[in-house]
């Protein structure tokens, strides 16, 4: 094995490791040892994979090969001996679900089980999974979009786990849950990695796993129900992505490689049957991401410690969905009507949440929705498929993980030191804890502000869709909703009212927090480089796509981003200072006489206290009708009736 | 207000820097109309055209008393980037981040609304988010009509297009109900709604502040009309028929001056012709009319331009 192939499987089983060695510990210190260690290893690692891949010349269909013979001799299994070992672990994953749906009395998650495991069976046994086209001796695969995902997840989930350490100090079973948070990084960066999608079904299945033990941490028959709920959905994306699977070996490109997949952009035929393992695959991807139909296990995940709402949001679990339908948008493009069924999905996901989320006032709620809107909007992006929108799609996975891992930490942070969960328990005195605002501050400006990297996905997106006007319709609404509510977040934390009072913060919380907000600002000016460098031999690659030559669509010129970009340094420096002037209200506003309460006047336009979630249920039965319609309106303007 | 089709860079400087220096003054004289306008209607003698002037001057005189500075600092900011999106605007920069920075403006008013702790500057900070809402994905589908016509969104290739009128007609009765919303103008009046005299979430501001929300809003306002009248663009018509493209740019100016001083008399007439509406209205009005009309025109437009919709 050679440096990067090392480092490849370290990234992987390390995080597993060093969680099982976390799983006896209940105090913590010894846990912020294992995890800093961990925390520095990863970030070291997915940085020297970068410098391999800058030497070689990787791309889509071609990515570099992590072979598995030697370790696998090195462990004594045979050739095929990591194969069988993944095989097993996953037969064994679903008996334990079946497991679980039998005690937690899911009969859902016990026949999803069982309805997985037999056709997985039978499949091993009778089919030769790895033929031409995919080269039979790699399991891994490695190339410039793997590693934006790998990037995400071992720095930004580091941080988060980081984070964890401090913010579940207090909790029973710290252990235990440092080790399902460490395991995830590593099943994450092995789904990125997987180049046999049996292999990427197995890590599915396994962050399936660590998501529902990490919802159901608290124990409560909230967050069990939660938990549950959230192994359904998810377990049915596992089962389409199982089916999907086994249709691409019988009907579509005759193997299960993803390199092989992607790159075979001339199936023949345009029968309807070879494009449905791209279907199932890309319901799968609706599933894990949380697209409108099935967005509802996200909203349950929320009531979930925040360490475990940021790492299933930002940075591992819902980027596999996205990652899933980016690696196979040249796939997807063949077939029109399917790219036009996953764009309005992912388009209508965004603009449904963006416009739900005005009225919510829950923090973690607010920031479950604007996660499935950006999600849907990357979806959109990859689904549309030129160059510039797949680049777009992978800066908005970029930006969209680092500002909103950060803005959880801060939401987490305050929820802390506050107590509560709400817009209206904060207000007047967010400001007096300046370390925190500040990141929070930063955080909420990159999620919408011009020079930032989440706006120019946005400005792309509005480009590229106008190809179709429903499309871009949604992209405007959207963008316009998505000001609103976090103007409205903004603004709801900018009044000073109350009493100062003394709040500390730790500096284990401050430092992934302040390294996210650097990060989200370096990268933002950085951008050009970046896309240069990582982006642009993702796009240029991508097979069937018209591979374009001068790839700008950021005009860097004197009457766009540049002066936008220094008057926002101004506003942060501006803002920056006022920030630090907590101490200037000295007495109780009052109106005519009488102490004025804000909350209880101010608010009578978005904040009518959504009861229940019945808006919500609506948004997914529009979304699940917009979803079949545009699929039969798709499938019949193909002609495919 | 726009030049297009200039190619001698110093002329077109200057020409910019002409527009920009006139750019708050149109703002201020668009203001004072409008009160003259009102008042004649009503049968009042009504304050001087140029009392925005005088109102500013006066506040500049007095003394500050800020409460807090992260409300100076919002303010500021929303004087900031009216006046940077009239800098692009005025030196035909790019659409989309013109209307960016428009729209942040009046985000940044809204947040300098609930920097302040009276309940009523949180009324009015909410009151202007929520016409945010309502118009601004009206004011985008200018961008939009440009991405169609020419593949960008450059007001330099907009503003020589003479097409846009003839394919978007919704589109200009659209803007026309966002410059009546967004002049907080009847009958959708909403962030001064109530109370004239007192401008709700700027009740916390005094001196130079007020001051700088004042001079915004000239930007502002000049920002616009200039946008509706990127609607008519003559220059290419009238250089086919003069073989001067100087003097076409000019005259092009001319008719869009003309056509924006039209805009403030509608809008004026439609601000004194209707009552008030409750503020519900407004959100309801814009996504169950506004909104549809822009779709069905902007559909239109894609069947009658190109077939494909994928």
């Amino acid at each position: 094995m050679n440096g990067y192939e090392t480092a490849v499987w370290l990234l992987v089983a390390l995080p597993v490791l060093m969680g099982l060695l976390a799983l006896p510990f209940k105090k913590k210190w010894p846990l912020l040892a294992i995890v800093g260690i961990n925390t520095v290893i990863m970030t070291i690692l997915s940085l020297y994979l970068l410098t391999a891949l800058l030497d070689n010349s990787v791309g889509y269909g071609k990515p570099l090969q992590i072979k598995s013979e030697d370790l696998a001799v090195a462990m004594g299994l045979g050739v095929e001996g990591v194969n069988q070992l993944i095989l097993a672990l996953d037969a064994l994953l679903l008996v334990v679900f079946i497991g679980i749906g039998v005690w937690r009395k899911s009969a859902i998650v016990a026949i999803l089980g069982v309805c997985q495991l037999l056709p997985l069976l039978y499949f091993e046994m009778n089919f030769e999974t790895y033929n031409e086209g995919g080269g039979k001796a790699f399991t891994f695969a490695l190339d410039y979009l793997s590693l934006v995902f790998v990037l995400i997840s071992s720095i930004i989930g580091s941080l988060i786990a980081l984070y964890a350490v401090k913010y579940m100090e207090d909790e029973h079973k710290q252990g235990q849950f440092m080790c399902l948070i460490l395991a995830f990084l590593g099943v994450m960066n092995g789904a990125v990695f997987s180049n046999n999608m049996l292999h990427l079904y197995f890590f599915w299945e396994c962050t399936t796993f660590c998501c529902y033990f990490l919802i159901a941490h608290e124990g409560n028959k909230i967050s069990l129900e939660n938990a549950k709920w959230a192994a359904e959905v998810t377990m049915a994306g596992g089962a389409a992505l199982l089916l999907g699977t086994i249709m691409f070996q019988l009907y579509n490109t005759r193997t299960i490689s993803l390199a092989a997949i992607v790159s075979c952009t001339n199936i023949p035929g345009t029968d309807i049957i070879v494009a449905l393992p791209l279907f199932f695959a890309s319901m799968a991807a609706f599933t894990i991401s949380a697209q409108v139909p099935f967005q509802s296990w996200l909203r349950g995940a929320m009531d979930a410690p925040t360490p475990v709402s940021a790492l299933l949001q930002s940075s591992t679990m819902v980027n596999l969905g996205v990652y899933m339908v980016i690696r196979m948008a040249p796939a997807i493009h063949q077939f029109p009507w399917l790219a036009l069924m996953i764009a309005v999905v992912g388009g209508y996901s965004f603009v449904s949440t963006a416009l739900l989320a005005i009225h919510e006032r829950r923090m973690k709620r607010l920031l479950a929705l604007s996660t499935v809107g950006n999600l849907g909007l990357i979806i959109m992006l990859a689904a549309i498929g030129t160059p510039e929108s797949i680049a777009a799609a992978v800066i908005l996975t970029l930006f969209h993980a680092i500002s909103k891992a950060l803005l959880f930490l801060s939401a987490g942070t305050v929820q802390k030191l506050f107590g509560r969960n709400d817009m209206d328990g904060t207000e007047g005195q967010f400001r007096r804890v300046p370390s925190i605002f500040s990141a929070f501050f930063i955080g909420i400006l990159t999620m919408f502000l011009a020079p930032f990297g989440v706006f120019i996905a946005k400005y792309a997106a509005i480009t590229e869709s106008a190809s179709n006007p429903f499309l871009v319709i949604m992209v405007v609404i959207g963008s316009i909703a998505c000001e609103v509510f976090y103007v409205r977040w903004l603004g709801r934390t900018m009044a000073l009212t109350g009493k100062p009072v003394e709040k500390k913060t730790s500096p284990i919380m401050t430092y992934p927090m302040w390294t996210l907000a650097i990060g989200a600002i370096v990268f933002s000016v950085f951008l050009p480089f970046f896309m240069a460098s990582m982006v642009n031999p993702i796009v240029s690659t991508a097979p069937g796509l018209k591979a374009s030559e001068m790839f700008i669509f950021i005009q860097l010129n004197y009457t766009g981003f540049i002066p936008t970009f220094l008057l926002f340094v101004a506003l942060l420096f501006i803002v920056g200072y006022a920030t630090q002037q907590t101490d200037v209200r000295k007495d109780e506003p009052s109106v005519a006489g009488k102490e004025a309460h804000i909350a209880e006047l101010s608010c009578p336009y978005f904040d009518d206290d959504l009861p229940n979630d019945e808006p919500v249920m609506k948004a997914e039965a529009v979304g699940l009708c917009v979803m079949v319609a545009t699929l039969v309106i798709a499938l019949w303007a193909g002609g495919m009736f | 207000m726009m030049i297009g089709g200039i190619d001698d860079v110093y002329l077109f400087i200057i020409l910019s820097l002409v527009l920009f220096v006139l750019a708050p003054f149109l703002g201020m004289f668009s203001m004072g109309l409008l009160r003259q306008m009102s008042a004649r209607m009503q049968n009042r003698a009504g304050p001087p055209l140029l009392q925005p002037y005088y109102d500013v001057r006066k506040l500049l005189m007095k003394e500050e008393t800020a409460t807090d500075p992260m409300i100076g600092a919002w303010v500021f900011s929303f004087f900031l980037f009216n006046a940077l999106g009239v800098i692009i605007l005025v030196t035909l920069g790019d659409l989309l981040i013109v209307l960016f920075l428009l729209g942040f403006a009046q985000l940044s008013l809204s947040l300098g609304g609930f920097a302040g702790s009276l309940p009523d500057n949180h009324l009015g900070a909410n009151r202007n988010l929520l016409r945010v809402l309502s118009v601004e994905p009206l004011l985008l589908m200018l961008p939009i009509a440009a991405l169609l016509l020419n593949q960008n969104f450059l007001i330099k290739d907009l503003a020589v297009n003479s097409n846009i009128i003839l394919y978007f007609p919704v589109g200009a009765t659209v803007v026309i109900f966002a410059l009546v919303v967004g002049m907080q103008k009847g009958p959708f009046d909403l962030s001064t709604a109530h109370q004239k005299k007192r401008n709700r979430n700027l009740a916390e501001l005094s001196g130079k502040n007020l001051a700088l929300v004042e001079m915004g809003h000239w930007f502002e306002r000049f920002a616009f009309l200039a946008l509706f009248s990127l609607f008519f663009n003559f220059s290419g018509l009238l250089n086919s028929v003069l073989n001067n493209m100087f003097l076409a740019v000019i005259l092009d100016l001319v008719l869009k001056f003309v056509i924006a001083f039209a805009a403030v008399l509608v809008v004026g007439r439609i601000d004194n012709a209707t009552s008030k509406l409750p503020w519900d209205r407004l959100p309801s009005f814009s996504f169950y009319v506004m909104w549809p009309l822009m779709f069905v025109n902007i559909v239109l437009v894609y069947g009658f331009l190109r077939w494909d919709w994928f």
